[in-house]
């Protein structure tokens, strides 16, 4: 059910609301959950069993972890101090093999589901030069529904535990509904069972504040989904399919689209959900920042799909900064470089698993493996340079953070995020060299000049509305980077203003939304990971 | 117990400003609707399928047979046929992958400007092959489609002018075969025989079932009866549909007339009276099809024989221009 549909935004949602108003606030949670298998299984049908597996494996690895601690808080009191270090050490082996286990059984069914068909493949490829036959079959897996997405939150979950941040939960119900719930399981945020968990389960008040914030962000959404992001999808299609077709500039147009629309898309996708959830005075955590005023692009991958770059930080980089190679190769680096860069090399190694699994979790295959690291070498490159360009800037006497520098740093960043969504959106590395050699290849703004651009599924009306609706786009990202909070701002004016305001949005989206004849539907991009 | 009072004036305001911007809304999206409406049902003026429209442009309630359907319809009747031999006027109103829902909504269309004597539903769209997300939406499309046609005709922002906005409408379309799509083409089937007998139903989806009781009342609120009719189709017909639609009829109230079934009866051939295959009629199909009907139709209700009335004149004229394109040229799909 995509949240963008007539269904969800017509009848599942007032529905999941007026139940959930109408029953106590005690049972309201069950409420959320019920609705939630239900929006899942219009999505997975049975699928839905592997997601309440996943919950129960977590919960069960969760109550034992809790009976490992609560023996251990016990039996370290009537040791002798002598015994109480070898008998922690027990304890942690036990928990680290409860966790693991955990976290390799969920990760496994996703890895099973996901990624089976590369990975086999891979070796196929591997083992046919060595003279070996062994071929793996192909086979036919279907994906449940935002299983990348609840993988993630049920190992965050665990490892949580683990690491003593909170005591688990006993009702595995409870972990199910924070897995699944309804707003974010197709795109996320990826949620923290401590953010999120208590909210779910506590009871919330039907408000009017909610419910108009809640709206408010619901259309925003929808506006940068079907207005702009779906107007886009055409050109963005055509060019990208058939891309022996193009060169020059319109493959550069298609590339700038691309990234208008999966922005719009995706952003505007968390808006429509992060203001569902409102609706239940339930709050998600932000998934972006405004990414496209970043200055760089660590910058960018802060503010862009903030909770899988928080996910990856906490859960992926902080693992291996306390593995023994990581230890190891610190101590080798402060014996063989100077102080930065002993500091830099074990986190270059840290990093690296850190964007492979970016790269890896968006998709099966090499293309997304290159992605993440077209973002790791850029990062390294500028860590290695750093001291090069601290030099220069004191030789050249030139200001670092001057509003020029800043400038142009947000273009540069610009410019590679470009050429990193040309490599996401290709249909495969050969499609993306081609294209990125063919914009090059004889330029010229002819194309444009002759019509031709207005040929490839957008007219010049859908290009004004996109151009529109981008400036709109960086008005209201102005304003927030000063600080402005537009939706209590707007709340604030009198009653006429403010009404013709909503009026006018929901009257553009369905005036110049991109839905109904002529127009395919658009399915989510980040909800087929 | 003041707080309390206090919070119910607080949501008796909230409550009464929601429904004002509701009736605001409301208002404005039929001043909408009727600004970017088409003003004139030929493509050009932007109607959407101008054929299934042709009705508009019809003389007042000149139409006693509306004929709805998917695909199965506009191709699988010929209206001039029905005309030219027994005299029924007819139109079809017809979409491509069209669900009951957008066919209510046709007929409604149609009812401003025709009062038909008998309303036939094609069969085929009732087993429409949906998931049922899909079916909701598309029926919840349907319904938002009919009350405000600015969801349907949004994107004439990008064609219309601003002094056609608020025009009244002119239809000036002319649909000589009467809603029917034209195409002489013959790719024929030579599979096996698909009508099996057996005591086996299929399927029909709940949503469609709830939107066709929703049909049959609607006709039956109007006073009009409906048929059911179901033509020939191999890829999309089968004896178990054939089963569950009759059970449906039955429960309903409403005939239900099998010409799948009855094809050897009336001559039908699957080498010739197909255009691709067995999914679709062509014109040599439709006309046996529809000349089967006809009989039913004489058979079993009062029409009058509108042949040689002044009034009808236009139809003798439109059925030589029909038996022009038909019978004395080589109509193809590319036509």
């Amino acid at each position: 059910m995509s949240y963008t549909g007539y269904l969800y935004l017509f009848v599942f949602l007032e529905l999941s609301y007026l139940f959930y108003i109408a029953v106590p606030l005690k049972y309201r949670w069950i409420e959320l959950l019920v609705v939630s298998l239900v929006f899942y299984f219009f999505s997975s049908k049975w699928l839905v069993l592997l997601m309440v597996l996943c919950g129960f494996i977590v919960y069960f690895a969760g109550l034992f972890l809790n009976k490992i601690n609560d023996g251990f808080s016990m039996a370290r009191k009537a040791l002798p101090k002598e015994e109480r270090k070898d008998f922690k050490t027990i304890i942690n082996w036990q928990k680290r093999a409860v966790v693991t286990v955990a976290v390799l059984s969920i990760f496994g069914i996703l890895i099973y589901l996901k990624y089976y068909n590369f990975l086999l493949g891979s070796l196929n490829g591997l083992l046919k030069p060595l003279g070996l036959s062994a071929s793996f079959k192909h086979l036919k897996l279907v994906l449940p529904l935002g299983i990348s997405y609840y993988t993630l939150m049920a190992a965050s979950y665990i490892i949580d535990v683990y690491r003593g941040k909170y005591r688990a939960e006993t009702n595995p119900f409870k972990i199910i509904l924070f897995l699944c719930f309804f707003p974010h399981i197709t795109e996320g945020p990826i949620g923290r069972y401590d953010l999120l968990g208590p909210q779910l389960i506590e009871g919330h008040r039907a408000s009017y504040k909610n419910f108009t914030y809640g709206t408010q962000l619901i259309l925003w959404g929808l506006f940068k989904k079907i207005v702009i992001a779906d107007r886009a999808a055409s050109m963005v299609s055509t060019v990208f399919k058939n891309y022996t077709d193009y060169s020059g500039v319109v493959v550069l147009l298609a590339a700038l689209m691309f990234t208008v629309q999966i922005y719009a898309e995706f952003s505007g996708c968390i808006d429509v959900v992060t203001g569902s959830a409102q609706l239940f005075g339930i709050s998600l955590q932000s998934n972006f920042e405004r990414p496209f005023f970043s200055k760089s692009i660590n910058e960018f991958w802060r503010r862009w799909h903030i909770t899988l770059g928080a996910w990856l930080r906490d859960y992926v980089f902080y693992a291996v900064s306390l593995s023994k190679p990581f230890m190891n190769l610190s101590k080798w680096a402060k014996k063989h470089f100077n102080e930065y860069y002993a500091a830099m090399v074990p986190a270059l190694f840290a990093l690296f698993f850190v964007w492979f699994g970016n790269g890896f979790w968006h998709g099966a295959g090499e293309k997304y493996i290159l992605y993440g690291l077209y973002y790791y070498f850029i990062m390294a490159l500028g860590m290695i340079m750093e001291p090069l360009f601290v030099k220069f800037f004191s030789a050249t006497g030139l200001k670092r953070d001057s509003g020029f520098m800043n400038c142009l740093k947000t273009v540069r960043t610009i410019v590679l995020v470009v050429i990193g969504m040309l490599m996401f959106r290709a249909t495969s590395m050969k499609a993306f060299y081609a294209m990125f050699g063919s914009i090059f290849k004889g330029f010229s703004f002819e194309p444009i000049i002759n019509g031709a651009i207005f040929k490839l599924g957008t007219d010049a009306h859908d290009y004004l509305i996109i151009a529109v609706g981008v400036v709109i786009l960086l008005i209201v990202g102005l304003l927030k980077e000063r600080g402005h909070f537009i939706r209590a701002e707007v709340a604030s004016m009198n009653l006429a203003l403010r009404w013709v305001i909503y009026l006018a949005l929901i009257l553009s989206i369905i005036i110049f939304g991109a839905y109904g004849t002529g127009y395919g539907q658009v399915d989510p991009i980040y909800a087929q990971f | 117990m003041e707080e309390q009072r206090f919070d119910k004036k607080a949501t008796f305001k909230n409550f009464t400003k929601i429904v004002s911007f509701l009736l605001i809304l409301v208002i404005l999206l039929l001043v909408f609707s009727y600004a970017l409406s088409p003003k004139d049902n030929t493509a050009k003026g932007g109607m959407m399928n101008p054929n299934a429209r042709g009705f508009y442009s019809e003389k007042k309630n000149s139409i006693d047979v509306m004929i709805l359907g998917n695909s199965d319809a506009y191709s699988g009747f010929s209206p001039m046929e029905l005309w030219n031999q027994y005299g029924i006027t007819s139109y079809i109103s017809a979409e491509g992958r069209s669900t009951v829902s957008d066919s209510l909504n046709l007929l409604k269309e149609a009812l401003t400007c025709q009062k038909p004597k008998l309303v036939i539903l094609e069969t085929d769209e009732l087993f429409f092959d949906q998931n049922k997300v899909d079916e909701f939406s598309t029926n919840i499309a349907a319904s938002l489609n009919r009350t405000f046609s600015v969801f349907r005709y949004h994107n004439r922002w990008k064609t219309t002018s601003f002094a056609e906005l608020f025009k009244k409408p002119d239809y000036t379309a002319h649909c000589v075969s009467k809603g029917q799509y034209l195409s002489n083409n013959v790719k024929g089937y030579t599979g096996k025989e698909y009508m099996k007998k057996t005591s086996k139903k299929n399927v029909m989806p709940l949503v469609t079932r709830s939107f066709t009781a929703k049909f049959l009342n609607f006709c039956k609120s109007r006073d009009i009866p409906v048929l059911l009719v179901q033509v020939p189709s191999k890829t999309s017909w089968s004896y178990q549909k054939h089963n569950t639609m009759k059970h449906f009829a039955e429960e309903n109230n409403v005939p239900f007339l099998d010409l799948d079934l009855k094809r050897q009866e009336y001559g039908f051939d699957w080498k010739t009276d197909t255009r691709d295959g067995g999914n679709h009629l062509n014109c040599r199909g439709a006309k046996k099809v529809t000349l089967t009907l006809g009989e039913y139709l004489i058979n079993n209700y009062e029409f009058e024989d509108h042949r040689g009335q002044e009034a009808f004149q236009s139809w003798d004229e439109d059925y030589k221009e029909y038996y022009k394109t038909v019978y004395s040229s080589a109509l193809n799909d590319f036509k």
